[in-house]
């Protein structure tokens, strides 16, 4: 290990690589960038200048048609190196020779160790006579790679690499070469040109002496490890899904291990394509990854190609298998046919057959058993454990009607699409004569033109309802006055963050909540009519978007509005809505007769009379309930205005007097009972039984006290006022 | 004039319903009675029913017989909270099990009465159930009691014909299948 430069022991002169005479260097020479050590250093080759150089063994001498490894003598040492034994030259075994120094000889490796070779080398071996290879290749070897080991000194990277560096140098034994013909004439030339050129210093003669070789690290290329990644990953993955496995091959079809087989042998001969090394790698002793190495680098090892291959077919071949299943297969190989298939909606083709399950018509499921006349008595007794079986009184099953054949589905229509086997030119010949057909020009442009009038006249009507579909008008307009304060008082930061949408307001309704003396009635108003309207759980609601409460309302509300209707729905906010409504309602009515004046099937149903739409109503806590009716007449509509006062002492109250206010008149049929209430104090779970079939908005002293509020059965009592409450309000009401 | 029966009678009664922690207490008590024999005081209370109160066909008997025959059979063991839980799960018998359940009953088992108490027991399962799930109070009877007050003030939604829920239940009888729920088991009820 040095950081000198090494300096060209043969003062330059040298033989090329193709045996010709070079003159020699005035300079030393340099290892160029691009080029191996081995190949610049001309350390192997006598100096052409000096008289006395020895004739160099034919062993020795570098041969054209040489392969490199065999005219690289790292072997040869220089003979002037004091301490450096010359070898005699029968002590050179030439059968070694022949063999390339690729292979690992153990015998070598086992005579003697490494560091001692190393170290006689460097300790005896002079910067500029022995080492030049050595230290390029260290610098080379270092150069390379400290920049990518950013903590490794540059000095490092060799001695870590030495054992391996010389475990490779001992597994090339000494290489004696062949003798090879022409040599002599080849030495006479070099002592020839000598004889012209001026003397330079006169090279040491060479001897046998080991030299280590470029120090080399070992690394695993990325490539060799992604691929056992890879497989080992797929392994595990098509063993756990089952994808490897006894069942699967059994199901597996021929087609889909085809598949599977051309799936796998493609994409690796896609993938696998270059055998090139990676130029990045994972070095073995210090587990680090080096990145953007030279390509062929010595050091980077891969698996055999073979192996490569054979791993990366088996990683395609296990995505292959979970992915060509028999369905998959089957369908990938039938999409030439569905695509040439005819399509039903361009030619005429037979019906399909029906599967047998659908042949028939659908099975009816089996009627509930029929309870016959008379046995209940015998039930009874039955039951009462009197009777062993019931005999003829058993339940039986009913017996399903045959079903009457439907004579309403209409015969098949004959098919006027084009014919399997019918030419595209007479199809478009026959299509083109049936459009002729009955048809008169002047008949069809006097109709188009007729339409258009008619369509002109209702212009205002068409636009005008596009522009409330795009406007967002309200379908209905429904307004409640309330003479109370508004139980959700808007604050100032609803200006920025917006009121609470009435959906959410209504979403979870409590059944029955028990309200406290001083709870506010606008509360339990607005709850109630919720509840009236808006709750799902009695059924189908109205739509809260439809409805305006105008709470802090005056107490003489509907007395007003019945003076001056526009004046004080324009004081409230109220008469824009309800005009828009009304308007939208008469422009559909208009588009309505439109298309009957068309002979067009009406799109639009006929709309809702302009009181189903859009009303007033005034509900106010009073002394006693009362409820009044009239009529108001906005933009030439005549609209309901009820108004309802409330005592508001219980919720029974609020609800009575506002389904009086929203529906008029509800009559609701109540089961009575022939239970008798009881007043048990050892058995208060049994006494309420009797309470189930006492309707409170019936029998209102039912609910007594705040104890008996909290237990009562009010879920079918409230589903029943609530629902014949709507029966009679949604037929009063409804939407654009 | 029926009405106006009813009408007086609610008047005189209407008010004299138990307190919030008088219902807990007895709950409490039932729950105790209940630990021990809950089976056998059912079968009892059961035949007595049946051969005293005699119901017309496919009606419930009325509450005020039961009552009475409860009260009768419990007079000197001191069992009135766990009879007063069982009359009122045998008077709702009509109602939660419908006439196709109460024939399958019939036709299918011997033991009319056990079908029917273990019938009764999978409708309250899923009462069990969300009493399971609901915040604990200070005892067993306190979330008894709360679970089934506040239980049919949220809507639920059933699907026709499912068997594990239940959209609606009067309290008194919630309170009574969950008791009877947790203090017996399935394979005593049976």
């Amino acid at each position: 290990m040095t950081d000198k430069p090494p300096e060209d022991p043969s003062g330059g002169a040298g033989k090329d690589d193709d045996g010709s005479t070079t003159e020699p260097a005035k300079e030393p020479a340099t290892t160029a960038l691009d080029e191996p050590e081995w190949r610049t250093t001309p350390f192997d080759t006598p100096s052409p200048s000096s008289p006395s150089l020895p004739a160099v063994p034919r062993e020795l001498a570098p041969q054209p048609d040489e392969p490199e490894w065999r005219s690289t003598p790292f072997d040869v040492a220089t003979p002037s190196s004091p301490a450096i034994p010359v070898l005699p030259q029968d002590a050179i075994d030439p059968a070694p020779a022949i063999e390339p120094a690729t292979e690992p000889d153990e015998a070598a490796l086992a005579v003697a160790p490494i560091d001692t070779v190393t170290d006689a080398v460097a300790e005896t071996a002079t910067p500029t006579e022995a080492a030049p290879v050595e230290a390029a290749a260290s610098e080379t070897a270092a150069s390379e790679a400290t920049p990518f080991v950013e903590d490794a000194p540059v000095e490092d990277a060799p001695v870590e690499a030495a054992p391996i560096e010389a475990a490779a140098f001992e597994t090339a034994p000494l290489v004696e070469p062949e003798p090879l013909p022409g040599l002599a004439s080849e030495s006479i030339a070099v002592q020839a040109s000598a004889s012209v050129a001026p003397e330079p210093p006169i090279p040491p003669p060479m001897t046998r002496t080991p030299m280590p070789p470029a120090p080399v690290i070992a690394m695993i290329g990325v490539k060799s490890i992604a691929i056992v990644m890879a497989v080992v990953g797929a392994a595990a993955l098509a063993i756990r899904s089952g994808t490897v496995s006894i069942a699967h091959f059994g199901e597996l079809t021929i087609a889909s291990a085809f598949a599977t087989g051309l799936f796998a042998a493609a994409s690796t001969a896609i993938l696998l394509r270059s055998r090139a090394k990676s130029r990045a790698a994972l070095i073995v002793k210090r587990p680090r990854l080096v990145v953007d190495l030279p390509a062929a680098h010595p050091g980077v090892h891969e698996l055999p190609p073979i192996i490569q291959r054979v791993l990366v077919a088996s990683v395609f071949a296990c995505l292959g298998l979970a992915t060509f299943t028999s369905d998959a297969t089957a369908r990938i190989a039938s999409v030439p046919d569905d695509l040439t298939r005819p399509s039903r909606a361009a030619y005429c083709l037979d019906d399909e057959p029906k599967p047998e399950h659908e042949a028939s018509d659908p099975v009816a499921p089996p009627p509930p058993p029929v309870d016959q006349a008379g046995c209940a008595l015998v039930k009874r007794a039955y039951q009462l454990g009197y009777a062993k079986t019931l005999g003829s009184c058993a339940p039986s099953p009913a017996v399903a009607a045959a079903k009457p054949k439907d004579e309403t589905k209409p015969e098949e229509e004959a098919c006027d699409r084009r014919e399997l086997d019918e030419p595209f030119l007479h199809y478009t010949w026959r299509r083109v004569v049936e459009t002729a057909q009955g048809a008169s020009p002047i008949d069809a442009a006097q109709n188009r033109a007729d339409d258009i009038s008619t369509r002109i006249g209702y212009l205002e009507d068409l636009l005008a309802d596009v522009k409330h579909s795009i406007t967002g008008t309200p379908h209905a307009s429904h307004h409640i006055f309330v003479s109370l304060p508004d139980p959700h008082p808007k604050s100032s930061l609803s200006e920025f963050t917006g009121e609470e949408p009435c959906t959410a307001l209504f979403e979870d309704l409590p059944l029955w909540p028990v309200w406290s003396a001083d709870a506010p009635k606008g509360a339990i108003v607005e709850h109630v009519l919720g509840q009236l309207l808006f709750a799902t759980r009695f059924g189908s609601p109205a739509s809260c978007s439809d409805y305006t409460l105008h709470w802090d309302a005056p107490a003489d509300a509907c007395a007003r509005i019945a003076k001056d209707a526009r004046g004080f729905l324009e004081e409230h906010d109220a008469l824009e809505p309800m005009r828009a409504v009304l308007d939208r309602r008469r422009r559909q009515a208009a588009l309505h007769t439109l298309m009957l004046e068309l002979e067009h099937k009406s799109t639009l149903p006929e709309p809702p009379p302009a009181s189903h739409v859009a009303s007033v109503g005034c509900f106010s806590v009073g002394s006693a309930s009362s409820s009044s009716g009239s009529t108001i007449d906005i933009d030439g509509e005549t609209l309901l205005l009820r108004a309802a006062t409330t005592p508001a002492t219980t919720s029974l109250d609020v609800y009575t007097d506002l389904a009086r206010m929203l529906a008029g008149a509800t009559t609701t049929v109540r089961p009575a009972t022939s239970e008798p209430l009881l007043d048990d104090a050892e058995f208060p779970l049994a006494s309420l039984e009797p309470y189930l079939a006492i309707d409170p908005f019936t029998i209102r002293t039912a609910l007594g006290a705040a104890e008996l509020v909290e237990v009562y059965p009010f879920d079918r009592h409230l589903h029943a006022f609530v629902e014949g409450f709507r029966r009679v309000y949604f037929a009063q009401r409804g939407r654009l | 004039m029926k009405r106006i029966a009813i009408l007086v009678c609610v008047v005189t009664v209407a008010h004299a319903a138990p307190s919030r922690d008088a219902r807990i207490a007895h709950l409490a008590a039932a729950l105790a009675q209940l630990r021990t024999a809950p089976v056998a005081l059912d079968r009892e209370i059961y035949e007595a029913v049946r051969t005293r109160c005699k119901p017309p066909p496919n009606t419930a008997p009325s509450v005020a017989c039961m009552i009475g025959v409860a009260r009768e059979i419990c007079g000197k063991r001191g069992c009135s909270a766990a009879a007063d839980v069982i009359v009122t799960n045998q008077h709702a018998e009509h109602d939660l099990l419908d006439d196709v359940t109460r024939m399958r009953l019939v036709r299918t088992g011997s033991d009319y009465h056990g079908a029917v108490i273990a019938e009764l027991r999978e409708k309250f399962a899923p009462l069990a159930a969300e009493l399971a799930l609901a915040k604990q109070d200070t005892s067993l009877a306190a979330t008894i009691d709360r679970v089934c007050r506040e239980r049919d003030q949220i809507a639920r939604r059933c699907q026709p014909g499912a068997a594990a829920c239940m959209a609606t239940i009067a309290y008194q009888r919630c309170a009574a299948g969950l008791v009877w729920f947790v203090s017996t088991k399935k394979e005593e009820s049976r």
